[in-house]
């Protein structure tokens, strides 16, 4: 029974643990889906909102890099979420024209930069013809760091309840497999020949047969002696 | 035993369900802490769009109570953003101008005093004029209960988590108990539920494991055959004196007891292969949902072949190889012992799944999934194999519809489970779990099967191309199985294996919901397959359930022209799984029926050769054929032409049963 209690604990306990594991996994993988979805959407609006106003500008005649309004408006959106470490908007060459950042006017857009998560909206003039670029560049760590509490939460959720079910389970298979071994170690009576009774769960339909035959047995017998 | 398997899949589920509640409700109660803001946040960037844009219209001079088509805008800004349930227009007072509400599945939301849709909380945005004078507001409403609504997708995961966890761990208490002492105690087991029940018929010969429980097996066999004997002597006895009421007695016994009886079950070692063969096919199963896309984003352009052909080629192959191998295989099989060649199998499908993981063009893809290919067919026809070897007879059937189970009970799991890891980790990775679902399959294989003496009781016919056309070359037997079963496998790999797959994938949608669809065709063969398989018993009932199945195939392509996406193609899969659950289990016996009359001079064995050699074919043309239509002439002649094909041929099939039935073709068909 020992042999069999083990490999039905190390069959069924990961079984369970990996469930609650993956169950684990979806739920906090949800959310940070949700959460980045919805940080990005936000993104995608203000860079299509500052997109629509460089178009407008475009099409009374302004050429992009002479819209100089862009940086105080870039400073003012770019302060209201603190998620974003810069609004950029590039010309055609890539080359940034305006940023809420200073340090990253002249920069290539190009550079690949694995801290920042980028969402962009291209800029056309009436032609629709590309001139440029708006940029709304947030910073993955920051994003991160608001679903670390999340995070936190689910492994040690995960993890109590990942216990208690390996717990739960080995009590679960070991509780009801003792009685079956007990009972199955009972029902050696029932191969040892022994006399069963008629309320004998396990033996009433021996002693019943057993009993017909005798009589049958017996009835012959004196037919026999007839 | 039953009542342990009961007890303990019962609490492993409840306490599985309390699990995953408990870490739902926390995560949902923790996230709305950066949900909620993130909302909030997100409203006030499209709050300040809309009052940037009502604010330029004043700047035009134009006054807010009059502006038009404002409603419309912010309609337009609400289908933009699914988490918002209203946008309204506020003058300074409070007034609400403007209003775009999302309605609910109750229809439109209730307003409060203020005209404002109630069961919301507002995200406010004030809007200024040049001058800085106060214009009015822009609210945007969000729904009290967005959270629950973004997690509806995650508790369905959860929900296929759960059920994925109790198939597998009844799965694994089959697998415990089939080994050493769990298959004595088992043996133990099933001899007392008989007891109980008062049932004494034959137990099959078990080989119980030795040591006390095996000694109870034998004693507990002992004594019931002692009482069957004596109950046969008896019988003998009372016919020589013919003691009519001993017989009559004797007989009532016999009634209640089953005395005389035989107990069709398969033995115990038989449920040895199941744990391999489940973890085996959950491993090929899982890639059913995202396979094509893979295909699609790794290939590149092959000259002269549309994007769909090329798609196919992969999928084409696995079949054409499995269809090819498996004759084969069966002698290959019995010659290196099957536990030895189902685990050289499931090893060489490791190697594929890693392969296909790594594969970086559609070459390295084909040379894997053929590898794959390879272990499928030597899986199959090992466990196949196995089965054969253990069991003989009555218990043969049963036996074999262990495999099935085990295969659909994949079917279920597989694709479920396979979306999920695909959408959450990604497709190679997926391949890799796949691999390691193979290893495992392996590792239990060398438990359980580890007696494996390569000794086998009956030898199973190999198929030749001759033997092929001298089946099909009887015209009734020809329309059965070109007519039905290969049309069956074709829309079966087609439809499911690969149309529906790629179409959901291209229309968006992602691999959690194309494994939802697929599993449907699963559920409806696991829950139909046992009942039909009963009333197909009766013979003149088969031909009938054959040609109902086959038109009801045919008729599910019905659906994708009739309801939107997903619920189309769900329709269309589910149909095909009630359709193909109704003729599958009397379209074999058919085969058996129908050889026997017009090809008596065939060994069954060769006749069900040949049957599943055809289905094979119709495995491997199916995709072609979809990929081929697809590319060429769009979905609806794809689904029209497959969907054709299946009636044509079942209704070939009916003429040539009711050509039967008047005496015009060799076949009777018994009746009752």
């Amino acid at each position: 029974m020992r042999r069999l209690a083990i490999i039905l604990l190390l069959t069924i306990a990961p079984v369970a643990v990996g469930a609650i594991a993956l169950g684990a996994y979806l739920n906090f993988g949800s959310i940070r889906i949700i959460y980045i979805g919805l940080v990005h959407s936000r993104f995608d609006q203000l860079a299509n909102r500052i997109g629509s106003d460089i178009e407008v500008a475009l099409s009374f005649g302004l050429p992009l890099a002479g819209q100089d309004t862009l940086t105080p408006l870039l400073s003012r959106e770019q302060s209201n979420d603190p998620l974003l470490n810069s609004i950029d908007v590039a010309g055609a060459d890539g080359k940034v024209l305006f940023s809420s950042d200073p340090n990253r006017i002249g920069t290539d857009i190009a550079t690949l930069d694995g801290t920042v998560d980028v969402r962009s909206r291209i800029v056309a003039n009436d032609f629709g013809v590309p001139v440029g670029t708006v940029l709304a560049r947030g910073s993955m760590t920051r994003i991160q760091r608001q679903l670390d509490g999340v995070a936190e939460t689910v492994e040690r959720t995960a993890a109590i309840t990942g216990l208690l079910a390996v717990l739960i389970s080995a009590i679960v298979i070991l509780v009801p497999l003792r009685a079956f071994y007990a009972q199955a170690l009972g029902a050696a009576r029932l191969a040892d020949d022994a006399t069963e009774s008629a309320d004998d769960a396990f033996g009433w339909a021996i002693a019943e047969v057993e009993t017909a035959h005798a009589a049958i047995t017996a009835r012959l017998g004196d037919r026999r002696g007839e | 035993m039953r009542r342990f398997d009961v007890i303990v899949l019962t609490c492993i589920t409840v306490v599985l369900v309390a699990a995953l509640a408990v870490i739902s409700w926390r995560t949902l109660v923790t996230a709305e802490g950066i949900l909620l803001p993130a909302l909030d946040r997100k409203a006030e960037v499209v709050g300040r769009s809309l009052s940037q844009l009502v604010a330029q219209a004043d700047r035009y001079g134009m006054d807010l109570e009059n502006l038009v088509g404002v409603d419309a805008v912010f309609q337009t800004a609400l289908a933009e953003s699914s988490e918002f349930g209203a946008l309204a227009l506020l003058d300074p007072g409070g007034r609400v101008i403007a209003l775009a509400m999302r309605n609910t599945s109750a229809g439109e939301p209730l307003r409060g005093l203020d005209g404002l849709p109630v069961g919301m909380r507002y995200v406010a945005l004030p809007i200024a004029s040049a001058g800085g004078e106060d214009l009015g507001r822009v609210a945007i409403g969000i729904p009290d209960t967005v959270t629950e609504a973004f997690v509806l997708d995650l508790w369905l995961d959860v929900a296929v988590v759960l059920l994925v966890s109790v198939l597998v761990t009844l799965e694994l208490i089959a697998f415990a108990f089939a080994m050493g002492a769990g298959s004595s105690l088992r043996a133990i087991g099933q001899r007392l539920d008989s007891l109980r029940r008062g049932d004494l018929a034959r137990h099959h010969q078990q080989q119980p494991g030795g040591g006390r429980l095996g000694e109870i097996v034998t004693g507990i066999d002992r004594r019931i055959t002692a009482l069957r004997m004596r109950q046969k002597e008896l019988r003998e006895a009372a016919f020589e004196r013919r003691d009519a009421e001993a017989m009559v007695e004797l007989d009532a016994i016999d009634r209640k007891f089953r005395l005389t009886r035989e107990r069709v079950e398969p033995p115990l070692r038989v449920f040895a292969v199941r744990a391999p063969l489940f973890l085996f096919f959950f491993a090929e199963e899982m890639t059913r949902p995202f396979l094509p896309t893979f295909i699609g984003e790794v290939a590149s352009t092959v000259p002269g072949l549309s994007r769909e052909m090329v798609i196919s080629l992969p999928i084409v192959l696995f079949m054409l190889i499995v269809a090819v191998l498996q004759p084969w295989l069966n002698t290959v099989t019995e010659r290196i012992g099957r536990g030895r060649a189902l685990r050289l199998g499931a090893t060489a499908a490791v190697v594929g799944f890693v392969g296909t993981a790594l594969a970086a063009d559609l070459w390295q893809i084909l040379a894997f999934r053929s590898l794959t290919a390879v272990g499928y067919a030597a899986v199959f026809v090992s466990a196949q194999g196995y089965i054969i070897d253990h069991t003989g007879g009555l218990n043969r059937a049963r036996g074999l519809a262990l495999l099935v189970t085990s295969i659909m009970v994949a079917a279920l799991c597989g694709p479920l489970i396979g979306g999920i890891f695909a959408d959450r980790i990604g497709i190679r990775l997926t391949f890799m779990v796949s691999a390691a679902l193979s290893l495992a399959a392996v590792m239990t294989a060398r438990l359980a099967l580890s007696d494996d003496t390569g000794k086998t009781t009956e030898r199973l016919a190999s198929v030749s191309f001759r033997d092929i056309l001298k089946v099909v070359l009887r015209p009734t037997m020809g329309l059965l199985l070109i007519g039905c079963a290969l049309p069956a496998k074709l829309i079966l790999a087609g439809l499911v294996f690969f149309m529906v797959p790629l179409v959901l994938s291209d229309e968006g949608f992602d691999q959690s919901a194309i494994g939802r669809v697929l599993m449907l065709y699963a559920l409806a063969m696991l829950v139909i397959v046992p009942f039909v398989s009963r009333i197909s018993q009766v013979q003149n009932r088969r031909p009938v359930l054959v040609i109902l199945g086959g038109l009801l195939a045919a008729s599910a392509v019905v659906h994708p022209f009739l309801w939107p996406e997903p619920w189309g193609a769900a329709a269309a899969v589910l149909q095909l799984g009630v359709a193909q659950a109704l003729s599958i289990t009397p379209q074999s016996a058919l085969v058996g029926d129908i050889g026997r009359r017009v090809a008596p001079e065939i060994s069954e064995g060769t006749l069900y050769g040949v049957f599943r050699v055809i289905e094979r074919i119709g495995n491997a043309i199916g995709p072609l054929l979809a990929a081929w239509l697809l590319g060429g002439f769009g979905q609806g002649m794809t689904l029209t032409v497959l969907g054709a094909v299946v009636a044509v041929g079942a209704v070939l099939f009916a003429f040539a049963v009711l050509a039967d039935a008047r005496g015009a073709s060799p076949i009777a068909m018994e009746r009752g």
